[in-house]
């Protein structure tokens, strides 16, 4: 795949450069240090570095190829049932797009996607760096944008495949004792982007997807003595996650700016996660359970901020505020069991600001955060469950394009 | 609550004071600065000191304003017009008294400029004039809505007011000048050739986009959607000595039509240098050409006045080229994130489900239990795997426990399955319905070696069935065969003792049996074995074997003490939880297997 991709963009320079196209290069990245630690925990450090360099092709007629070539690393903290986890990624990839007016204020577009992500895994609770995996994705979707004088309208529907190296395997595949098999998952995203600007200084912008996700499961124990239907199953599974952000920006002054942003978070599976035998289940993760439901998730999420900037300084405070409900079985404290509402309750203060160098196109940056994690629920000593983490980082970003 | 009203009040006038902090105190002759957006800067006649250009800041005459990359300005200048800045525009303010020699005048160093003149009848009739001038050409104005572009020595002009006579282009030292009438666009390029067309519905469009924070402009009617090509302009004979004058009123909306020879003389206006003009490097890209196609806003980057650099050809600017790039950059990095998210959620998802776990070497395992029964009808086989991705032991390891019975089983096998022989219900006239004839408890390692421990049971004859004792209760005898990578080590027999009560061992060389805790909590395996010839007892396992409570302590029946727990981590888990087994026999080879929470105490957290 990745070589059928070198080829194409090769045979699409030649001919672009042959058609009088003209380049233009966009470069950006930035490279981060710092320290992540959170409740109890003994710190992690971070190293985030992000690279884009997308050398695009232009042809007089308004087409455009943007090969776009990335090293992203990411890392993010999140806590698994009480298993606090944090996890840095690295994804090397490319994502070549072209696009082509269709009309007056409209553009197509289609893209490909090739990626290989290596990650890294760390938990809260035994603080030691896991192994090393990574995973492969491949995909490619199309375009279709609107651009007129104060909106504009992108919407975008991608096919991915995607890797899973250790998740679940295929039942037949782990009791031959072959390690091989690996999840294949495959998803159709749907994804919209519209900003108006209301007015001088306002941008309201509107930014959703949804996806659909289908993967084979291995871990459907269906143990149902009454109906004398025992046993293991592979089946294709299914779950729907999906994402709403409204965010209103309100420039009130050259030094001064306001956002404030909703969001809404959907997570949808037609999994069940127990059996729904209560006499023998001996063997499953949850002795005793004989309860069935799904894992869903809903979460709200508030983030207003203020934006300062003055000569070349830039700084920007927002403030966090998340409600999830997650519906799926719950053990409580008393042992039991019972399919019930988890509601977790996050807040927190981000702080971003850089300062231009007016040196090679630099910038320092500096990024802060800290977040308190609430819940309903407790840990199993009785306390309850919450924890807070911060993250500090500070570094050089890059922001080259070619005039 | 009283003091918290006191807080909101002194952050409300602290935010008032800090939003008024930037506007310097009202000027008489000095431009006004009605809207910023993006990045903008200026600097006074001869410092090199960028200050930020905020609204409400008024300047002298002889600062150079900057806008940056999606920069954008709006001006208001003392004789009441106003003037809109695009992205990547510099001019310097020259003169700015209308009432000293009627004139306002601007230095176009680069970029693009839309100046909005709406002169009264008596301003006309006054005579106030208006110069917008590069370093080799000027446009000079009566009074008109237009917009001026420099770029690499050219001056494009365009007219869309249908009032007024429209702008003078020409050259600054008494060269040759053409009329840019309303609705026309006049072209000087950098040689002194002066070119003219008219104006189409997408220049208009553009106007609109670029400038939005200035009024939009009302095509006339009949105009072409698309501009046609440059002709040669008509020159203006110079008048000796004069300046621009207007004289009379200009054509009316003139679309399609070449650009008529205006009423008045046209002068060579000298241009007033605003001092301190840094000539910022001109934008690569020539203005002249084709028409521009629109560009699309650029939201994003806060840039509602965007002025495209038209490319050559009359494809896309390279600004929206590289707008577009950024955003593609945008989609890749919400689409990044959209991927981890998944992930999350689908950890998150074998965490609840209990498909995985972390092991306390710090590897996530996969685990997946199943249960496979009537395979044939009188056996059930739990089986349990574990398979991790990365380190020592990456790959599948599977705890099997198989009971084979005498019998079909029924369908509801938990009845039979785990039931002690003798309980009530299996008894069926006094003797044992069901009876194990055999139970093989195998571990597979990721290296592929196999620990396997069978239990045949016999009874006299050789056959399974149990025998009756003289307490009246039902046993059986059996052999128990421990097997390494299909190496039998160790063989072991027991029947029942003659009293009824207990076993007696009956041969082999085993000698304890403990080891490995069955998903439905019993202990099946082997510690140590005595090789058929030896005389001392040797490891089949040589390293630690611990299930750990959450006070640190083992469960009985293991080897081991709370205090050989030094150096050990922890598990912590609610859920699942692991034990290892080490042994040379297994080439370093490591097998899991795991504790299920029924098994651990209340105190394991």
């Amino acid at each position: 795949m990745r070589r059928l991709l070198c080829i194409a963009g090769l045979i699409s320079l030649a001919a672009g450069l042959e058609a009088g196209a003209q380049w233009h290069t966009v470069a950006q990245g930035d490279v981060q240090v710092g320290r992540a630690q959170t409740t109890g925990d003994q710190g992690t450090p971070l190293y985030l570095y992000d690279l884009v360099l997308s050398p695009a092709l232009a042809w007089p007629g308004g087409a455009v190829l943007d090969p776009l070539i990335y090293v992203n690393s990411s890392a993010q903290q999140y806590s698994l049932e009480e298993q606090l986890l944090f996890q840095q990624t690295l994804a090397f990839g490319a994502r070549p797009t072209y696009t082509s007016p269709l009309a007056p204020d409209w553009k197509w577009g289609a893209r490909a996607l090739a990626q290989d992500s290596k990650n890294w895994e760390t938990s809260g609770e035994i603080r030691k760096m896991q192994g090393l995996y990574d995973d492969e994705e491949y995909g490619g979707g199309l375009l279709l944008q609107r651009d007129t004088a104060s909106q504009s309208t992108h919407a975008s529907l991608d096919l991915s495949w995607r890797d899973y190296p250790y998740y679940r395997s295929p039942a037949s595949a782990v009791l031959s004792g072959t390690a091989g098999a690996i999840l294949d998952a495959w998803w159709w995203k749907l994804g919209l982007k519209h900003h108006d600007r209301l007015s001088d200084d306002k941008l309201l912008t509107v930014n959703g997807w949804v996806a659909l996700r289908n993967y084979t499961d291995a871990h459907v124990v269906n143990v149902d003595s009454s109906a004398g239907s025992i046993g293991a199953q592979e089946g294709l599974q299914r779950d729907v996650p999906g994402s709403l952000d409204v965010a209103l920006d309100w420039r009130l002054s050259y030094a001064w700016a306001v956002d404030v942003g909703v969001g809404w978070d959907v997570f949808w599976s037609n999994q069940n996660l127990f059996d729904q035998s209560g006499s023998y289940n001996g063997v499953t993760p949850y002795p005793g359970v004989a309860i069935a439901g799904a894992y869903n998730s809903f979460a709200t999420r508030l983030d207003p901020g203020l934006l300062w900037q003055r000569e070349d300084w830039q700084a920007h405070l927002s403030g966090e505020l998340l409600l999830r409900g997650t519906s799926k079985p719950i053990r409580w404290s008393n042992g039991v069991y019972t399919h019930s509402l988890e509601s977790d309750t996050e807040y927190g203060l981000a702080f971003s600001g850089g300062r231009d160098l007016h040196w090679y196109h630099l910038r320092l940056v500096g990024n802060a955060a800290w977040r308190v994690v609430t819940s309903n629920q407790e840990f199993s000593q009785g306390q309850p469950a919450a924890y807070s983490y911060y993250n500090v980082s500070v570094g050089l970003e890059y922001q080259y394009a070619s005039q | 609550m009283k003091s918290r009203m006191n807080l909101l009040l002194a952050l409300a006038l602290g935010l008032s004071t800090a939003l008024r902090a930037d506007v310097p105190s009202e000027g008489q002759t000095q431009a006004l600065v009605m809207a910023v957006v993006g990045k903008a800067s200026f600097h006074e006649d001869g410092k090199n000191v960028d200050h930020p250009v905020v609204a409400g800041l008024r300047l002298d005459h002889g600062v150079t304003l900057k806008t940056g990359y999606g920069g954008s300005l709006k001006l208001k200048l003392p004789d009441g017009s106003t003037m809109g800045m695009a992205q990547n525009s510099s001019i310097t303010l020259g003169t700015l008294l209308p009432r000293e020699r009627h004139k306002t005048a601007l230095k176009l160093i680069q970029g693009l400029v839309r100046w909005v003149i709406n002169q009264t009848g008596s301003d006309a009739a006054r005579g106030g004039d208006y110069q917008i001038y590069t370093d080799n050409a000027v446009a000079a104005v009566k009074g008109t809505d237009f917009s001026a572009g420099s770029d690499g020595g050219n001056l494009d002009v365009k007219v869309y007011s249908s009032q007024h006579e429209g702008v003078q282009v020409g050259d600054p030292n008494g060269g040759g000048s053409a009329l840019a009438a309303p609705g026309q666009e006049v072209l000087r390029q950098s040689d002194g050739a002066l070119l003219s067309r008219s104006l189409s519905k997408d220049d208009y469009a553009q106007l609109a986009q670029t400038f939005a924070n200035l009024p939009p402009v009302k095509p006339p009617a009949g105009l072409p959607d698309h501009a046609g090509g440059f002709q040669k302009a008509a020159l203006i004979v110079p008048a000796a000595g004069g300046g621009h004058k207007g004289g009379g009123s200009g054509p009316g909306s003139s679309a399609g039509t070449p650009a008529p020879t205006p009423a008045g003389g046209a002068g060579s206006p000298v241009p007033t240098p605003g001092s301190g003009g840094s000539a910022a490097a001109p934008t690569p890209g020539p203005s002249g050409g084709g028409s521009e196609a629109a560009p699309t806003p650029s939201p994003d980057n806060g840039g509602s006045g965007a002025a495209p650099t038209p490319a050559p050809g009359g494809g896309p600017s390279t600004d929206q080229i590289v707008q577009d790039i950024k955003e593609q950059v945008q989609d890749l990095r919400q689409d990044l994130g959209v991927s981890k998210s998944l992930d999350a959620q689908t950890k998150s998802h074998d965490l609840y489900s209990g498909a995985a776990f972390i092991d306390r070497n710090g590897y996530r395992v996969q685990v997946a239990s199943l249960i496979l029964p009537n395979q044939p009808a009188n056996v059930v086989d739990k089986v349990i795997t574990s398979k991790r991705s990365d380190g020592p032991d990456a790959g599948v390891s599977v705890f099997s426990d198989k009971y084979t019975y005498n019998q079909a089983l029924p369908p509801d096998w938990t009845s039979v399955v785990g039931q002690p022989l003798n309980a009530p219900s299996n008894l069926v006239n006094g003797s044992p319905t069901y009876y194990l004839q055999q139970q093989d408890v195998t571990l597979l390692s990721p290296a592929g070696c196999a620990a396997c421990l069978s239990t045949v049971y016999t009874g006299p004859g050789g056959s399974a069935a149990p025998v009756q004792e003289l307490n009246g209760s039902w046993a059986q005898s059996f052999t128990k065969y421990y097997t390494i990578a299909g190496q039998q080590l160790a063989q072991n027999s027991w029947a029942p003792n003659a009293s009824g009560i207990g076993y007696t061992q009956t041969g082999g060389n085993l000698m304890n049996v403990a080891a490995a805790l069955r998903p439905d909590g019993g202990w099946s395996f082997a510690y140590s074995y005595l090789p058929t010839g030896a005389t001392s007892y040797q490891p089949l396992f040589t390293a630690n074997v611990w299930i750990l409570d959450g006070n640190g302590g083992t469960l009985p029946g293991l080897l081991g003490s709370p205090s050989s727990l030094s150096g050990l981590t922890l598990l912590d888990s609610s859920t699942v939880s692991e034990l290892e087994l080490s042994s040379p026999l297994f080439n370093g080879g490591h097998v899991d297997v795991l504790l299920e929470e029924p098994d651990l105490t209340a105190a394991f957290p």
